[in-house]
């Protein structure tokens, strides 16, 4: 007897917390992990706020009030090496990793393959427990007495040596850590096992390959800055030497570790956000995606592979052979070729198209520039003999928010609004929304680009105040003033997103007219176990079936 | 006829070679480090 899973599930109304808690619906889960990731983006967000504040001497003393010292007990530079731990470690290990591979791979995956959910659901609700433990966990900074105050890195010795307190980063870092490991076994597997009968691997969407992708990657590459930060607090708390210098341990080694993982890392952001772009700009354009064998097998499966090779670029100025130095900056350079091959996939996927700019696509257009900017500034510092001045200034800075901070949070803040519809059955796309997009680009840029001026000027990484660089300080200025205007626009997306989800304009089960499943073959909001009737797939068929 | 998704058998098979993987390059890393330098 064929059953359809509406009819197997309950009438249910009105918010029950005990469903969402224990839910094991990746619809849910992937909405617990939007509301977690975007929570840790405006903590974080407003750290970044107060960064601006204190290194252009408007108002230094706003970082302590923003890390919880109320009172005004730390130091002002202390209080600024907190602000800048929550920021690094929350943005990346709270925000854009999350909010790529669990919120958008828990909505879309299972939908865009025809799957009625994961393959481990129970899996997938304990992955998305110890994300939000490791967000406690990480929210803790701001009661503690003895805030962690060691960066994103992590970098011994001083993390050993702090007054912070590491025990927090390394246990926030194995609560997240081992819940994308989770979520990596979990969505590998699903992809592999529960695509509609008929779909192979070649039809799927480029958000489903970026995600294969990026979990791989993620799967060989955590379980080594789990190890890494594990002896560090060994070396903290009980008293080994792995990584402390004074007693024989090596520093490098840590570095070597934590880069081996994160490098890979910011493809682990990079790749779902380019695969949100692809299906983005491919049905807004109504375009087949240009080269789609090409952009997957060349650009992510490329990607992927050279992922690894390329690390030791950060360690540049750390002291190694040069035949490591010239073959490390040979496999980075190497990177902007599947990166490439995707750009120009994309650009000729909108090449002659009839684009309908909604505010979804105006986020990807605004991305395909970022990534320029953001790949161009990368080359430089690639390169061995520039990146030894380059290095641990200002332009590194502004290169890796350009194409993390900027390119990955626009692309996800772009799907959010395409997507809108179909979680919510309401639109986002208002008036509001575009103003906030404008004010989103222009913050953004008036605060990098004087970043990348003064980082070639000499202006260093990580300095709570310019009062040692004076002659810069007007550029820090500009830079909070772009800060304050991306404080806006932010607010203005955020607040428009609460507000359409309960009084935004209905919209019709299709309205982008896409041809992918999940708005093809799905109600709006899809219903538990997604489809009506089980989904069948053809051998002609495409999500960018549009000519 | 189920509708059950098809090609589910194999799917705790691949589960527990990828958390092998997982743990064994945790495991791996430990050792290398523990038994590295003096």
């Amino acid at each position: 007897m064929s059953t359809t899973a509406h009819q197997l599930a309950p009438a249910r109304s009105g918010f029950r917390l005990g469903e969402w808690i224990f839910t094991t619906d990746h619809k849910r889960i992937g909405a617990l992990y939007l509301i977690g990731s975007i929570a840790a983006f405006l903590v974080a967000g407003l750290e970044a706020v107060a960064i601006r504040f204190s290194q252009s001497g408007v108002a230094p003393g706003l970082v302590n009030w923003t890390v919880g010292d109320w009172g005004g007990n730390m130091a002002n530079a202390s209080a600024y090496n907190v602000a800048l731990y929550f920021h690094g470690a929350a943005m990346i290990l709270g925000f854009l990793i999350p909010g790529l591979t669990g919120f958008a791979a828990n909505y879309l995956i299972p939908i865009m393959i025809g799957a009625r959910d994961v393959a481990f659901p129970r899996i997938n609700a304990l992955s998305v427990w110890l994300f939000w433990l490791g967000i406690i966990v990480a929210l803790t900074t701001f009661v503690i007495p003895d805030k962690p105050d060691v960066m994103w890195t992590g970098y011994p010795p001083y993390a050993i040596k702090t007054a912070g307190n590491t025990a927090a980063y390394v246990f926030t870092v194995h609560l997240i850590g081992f819940s994308s490991i989770l979520g990596a076994v979990n969505f590998i597997v699903t992809i592999l096992y529960m695509r509609a009968p008929g779909m192979r691997m070649g039809q799927m969407n480029m958000f489903v390959w970026s995600i294969f992708t990026a979990l791989l990657i993620q799967l060989i590459f955590v379980p080594v800055l789990a190890a890494a930060v594990t002896l560090l607090l060994f070396d903290k708390y009980l008293g080994t030497n792995f990584f402390n210098p004074d007693n024989g341990g090596d520093v490098l080694l840590y570095v070597n570790l934590f880069w081996f993982y994160s490098h890979p890392a910011v493809y682990v952001i990079f790749l779902p956000a380019m695969g949100l772009v692809y299906d983005i700009v491919a049905c807004m354009s109504k375009s087949k995606i240009f080269q789609y064998e090409a952009a997957v097998y060349g650009g992510m499966c490329g990607l992927c592979v050279i992922s690894g090779e390329v690390w030791v670029h950060h360690l540049f100025i750390a002291g190694m052979p040069n035949w490591l130095r010239a073959g490390m900056m040979v496999t980075t350079l190497l990177i902007s070729v599947p990166v490439g091959w995707m750009i120009i996939s994309l650009w000729g996927t909108m090449w002659k198209a009839a684009i309908t700019y909604n505010v979804a696509m105006l986020y990807c257009v605004a991305c395909l520039a970022l990534v320029l900017v953001g790949g161009l500034t990368g080359i430089p510092l690639a390169i061995v003999s520039v990146t030894v001045h380059l290095a641990q200034t200002s332009f590194v800075h502004a290169h890796f928010h350009f194409i993390m901070g900027l390119f990955a949070t626009f692309a996800l803040f772009g799907s959010i609004y395409f997507w809108f519809p179909k979680i919510t059955g309401r639109s986002a796309d208002t008036i509001v929304a575009k103003i906030a997009f404008g004010l989103n680009l222009l913050g953004t840029q008036v605060t990098f680009w004087p970043l990348f001026i003064i980082g070639v000027e000499g202006m260093p990484r990580r300095y709570a105040t310019s009062e040692v660089y004076p002659q810069f300080l007007s550029y820090h200025q500009i830079s909070l003033l772009g800060a304050l205007i991306s404080a806006v626009g932010v607010t203005l997306m955020v607040g428009g997103w609460v507000w359409s989800a309960f009084y935004g304009a209905r919209t019709p089960g299709n309205v982008w007219g896409s041809k992918s499943l999940e708005w093809t073959h799905t109600e709006t909001p899809p219903g538990p176990g997604n489809f009506l009737e089980p989904v069948v797939i053809s051998e002609d068929w495409s999500p960018y079936n549009y000519n | 006829m189920s509708d059950a998704p098809p090609r589910r058998r194999g799917k705790w098979i691949l589960f527990g070679i990828l958390m092998t993987v997982c743990a064994g390059f945790y495991a791996g890393i430990m050792y290398k480090i523990i038994h590295y330098g003096p």
